[in-house]
């Protein structure tokens, strides 16, 4: 099973590959500008002191002979939903892309795909989770338009992954494995502008608008995004790669998260059930978070920001439930396929 | 102008069938809405929107389908079928049940409308379903949180043509897609009523919904928590379906917001200009019963 990891910067190639990390994707945004016409890749809030794309082409073609270099993949993102205003920018944008040796274009748009089809059939087409993608009949759809991997959504359960595993055969299915996205909504089915300005007050994440509103009692949330307990599941089921997003995280974040995916994924490889998964999981992560911190503060290229790992820290403990005490109450440790 | 009724459930079928079917003549000033809509063309619903957009949850059973399809027959009603997304298991099995009712059935004019590509590729085996597209499948953007500030030059000036593109949906973006739809019947298309406006290219039949947008859904549904007061926990969790009879509602920058079940909604009262680029328009009756 890969582990595939975001980058934003061609400098963290190498030590989230000296990690684990198998596979990377990443997007590219040249104008900084927030029209809409030129937000065709879903994260584009790049600015001055805020940095999740390349910013060029030829940044990509220098991560590209990295990657290959290293035996491994990179994978683009051109993932929003294109008016026709918007498509001419995109087909200008697939010129340049036809032209370098990428290993997968991560799409939801039917345009894109049925454009990518039609005229760049050597591009391998990985069909974003904005394609809210729940079933096997819906994978078949996607893989009969020439798709060659299907992401999945956070809100997909393990025993759904595994009927849609059974059924489907021969293509690659991908699901997330990450902590830091709360949004509880199934993003291929929100409309809301999706961060394109911080200054903007977009539904965007929001859901707990009614909680900040109601002047009603409303019962507590006891929410996780922690999935670590599923790297068993996923495993078994013959998940083919488990993605770590953070394109807009600090490295920080991402170098120890996926130093933690790949530990617990090695350590997944030797259980012979869930049940001693979980209890290796809860007894080794306050160690696995430790190493990860200790082999971040090694790499003599980066500067590593103390502050990002003491916000990463306090991130977990709210994410992960069995390190604030709630282990009970966690439902991915417990779910059964 | 075709008017249809929307509704996706069977609870007090016959007296919200009786108020919008039979005695709609007597019905439409009681309810602005119903008045609006009479202004565009005389109203009298000849469609039924039954069964569930938002949640594979909320499907009906073959037999609550059975008792709309003879409601339809006997009042000479068509009929269109609603789908949510779904997972497989039970779903896929159900739903080639409920698409072989209603393919089997002796009404006119059926429809299913498909908000999930893999419903669709199931509704393909029936041949005598005509297909339309979903409004999540549409693409249109629907968020209310900046609706004031919209067009106000003062504030986010946005240049003409992002105005133009939070106007637009993904249908008329390329020829390849027309032609797609085309090649594989799907033949109408769902808007919504944005307060933005809609501006659509195609040759396509457009229906609009009228006068509620549902702007984002989720499968971490919280109705039985906040019904219960129950601590709600991430996961799957339980579901008595107490959406059919719970919502709430709150603001964002002054919209009104409702949220039912595992959808939020805002209501856009003002129908858009370009009306007459639509074919028929469904009504949402306000079913909210607010908490």
């Amino acid at each position: 099973m890969n582990i595939l990891v975001a980058i934003k910067e061609i400098k963290e190639i190498e030590p989230l590959s000296n990690i684990g990390a198998t596979e990377f994707y990443c997007g590219v945004k040249r104008s900084n500008t927030s029209s809409l016409v030129f937000n065709i890749n879903r994260r584009c809030r790049d600015d001055l002191i805020f940095k999740c794309n390349f910013v060029s082409y030829d940044e990509l073609k220098e991560a590209l002979e990295i990657v290959h270099s290293l035996d491994k993949k990179i994978f683009l993102t051109l993932n929003e939903n294109y008016t026709k205003e918007q498509f001419k920018q995109v087909l200008k944008e697939l010129d340049q892309i036809s032209k370098i040796n990428l290993d997968g274009l991560i799409v939801t748009d039917l345009n894109l795909i049925l454009e990518l089809k039609k005229n760049y059939s050597n591009i391998p087409i990985h069909v974003s989770m904005l394609s809210a993608i729940f079933n096997s009949e819906a994978v078949k759809f996607y893989k009969e338009l020439g798709a060659s991997r299907i992401i999945f959504p956070r809100l997909i359960f393990a025993d759904e992954l595994k009927s849609i595993r059974k059924n489907c055969k021969n293509i690659e299915l991908e699901t997330f494995i990450d902590f830091f996205i709360g949004c509880p909504n199934v993003e291929g089915f929100c409309s809301s502008i999706h961060h394109l300005n911080p200054l903007i007050p977009t539904l965007c994440s929001k859901e707990y608008l009614y909680r900040i509103n109601s002047e009603y009692e409303i019962p507590p949330e006891i929410e996780s995004t922690c999935r670590i307990c599923n790297i068993y599941d996923y495993l078994n089921i013959g998940i083919d790669s488990l993605k770590l997003t953070g394109r807009e995280y600090p490295f920080e974040f991402v170098y120890i998260s996926s130093y933690m995916i790949k530990k617990f994924l090695d350590i997944a490889k030797k259980c012979e059930s869930k049940k001693t998964f979980v209890k290796l999981v809860y007894n080794n992560m306050d160690k696995v978070i430790k190493n990860g911190i200790k082999e971040l503060n090694s790499i003599s290229s980066f500067k590593i920001e103390k502050e990002n790992i003491f916000k990463f820290k306090q991130i977990l403990k709210s994410s992960i439930l069995c390190r604030s005490g709630n282990i009970d109450l966690c439902y991915f440790k417990n779910e059964v396929i | 102008m075709e008017f249809a009724l929307y509704l996706d459930n069977i609870y007090d079928f016959k007296e919200k069938t009786k108020f919008y079917f039979q005695e709609i003549h007597k019905n439409i000033n009681k309810n602005r809405y119903l008045f609006l809509l009479n202004k565009i063309d005389n109203l009298k619903f000849s469609r039924l929107y039954f069964g569930s957009e938002f949640c594979e949850r909320l499907i009906p059973t073959t037999k609550e389908l059975e008792k709309v399809i003879n409601f339809c027959k006997k009042n000479k009603i068509n009929l269109t079928f609603m789908t949510p997304i779904i997972t497989d298991d039970p779903y896929i099995e159900n739903f080639k049940k409920i698409f072989k009712v209603i393919n089997d059935s002796n009404l006119e004019k059926k429809e299913v409308i498909f908000n999930d590509w893999g419903v669709f590729r199931l509704l393909k085996k029936f041949s005598n379903l005509d297909l339309v597209l979903g409004r999540f499948l549409t693409k249109q953007k629907k968020d209310p949180s900046f609706i004031e500030d919209l067009f106000n030059k003062n504030f986010l000036n946005l240049d003409n043509e992002t105005q133009d593109i939070i106007k637009k949906s993904t249908i008329d973006t390329t020829e390849l897609l027309k032609k797609f739809l085309k090649k594989n019947d799907i033949l109408r298309a769902e808007f919504d009523n944005v307060y933005q406006g809609i501006n659509i290219d195609s040759d396509i039949k457009k229906t609009l919904y009228y006068p509620f947008v549902p702007v984002c859904l989720t499968r971490l549904c919280k109705a039985h928590s906040y019904v219960t007061k129950k601590p709600y926990i991430r996961g799957k969790n339980e579901c008595m379906k107490e959406c059919k009879y719970t919502s709430y509602t709150y603001s964002i920058n002054n919209v009104h917001m409702f949220l039912k079940g595992n959808v939020q909604f805002y209501c856009n009262n003002h129908l858009p200009k370009n009306i007459h680029e639509f074919d028929r328009i469904v009504f949402e009756p306000f079913e909210f019963k607010l908490i």
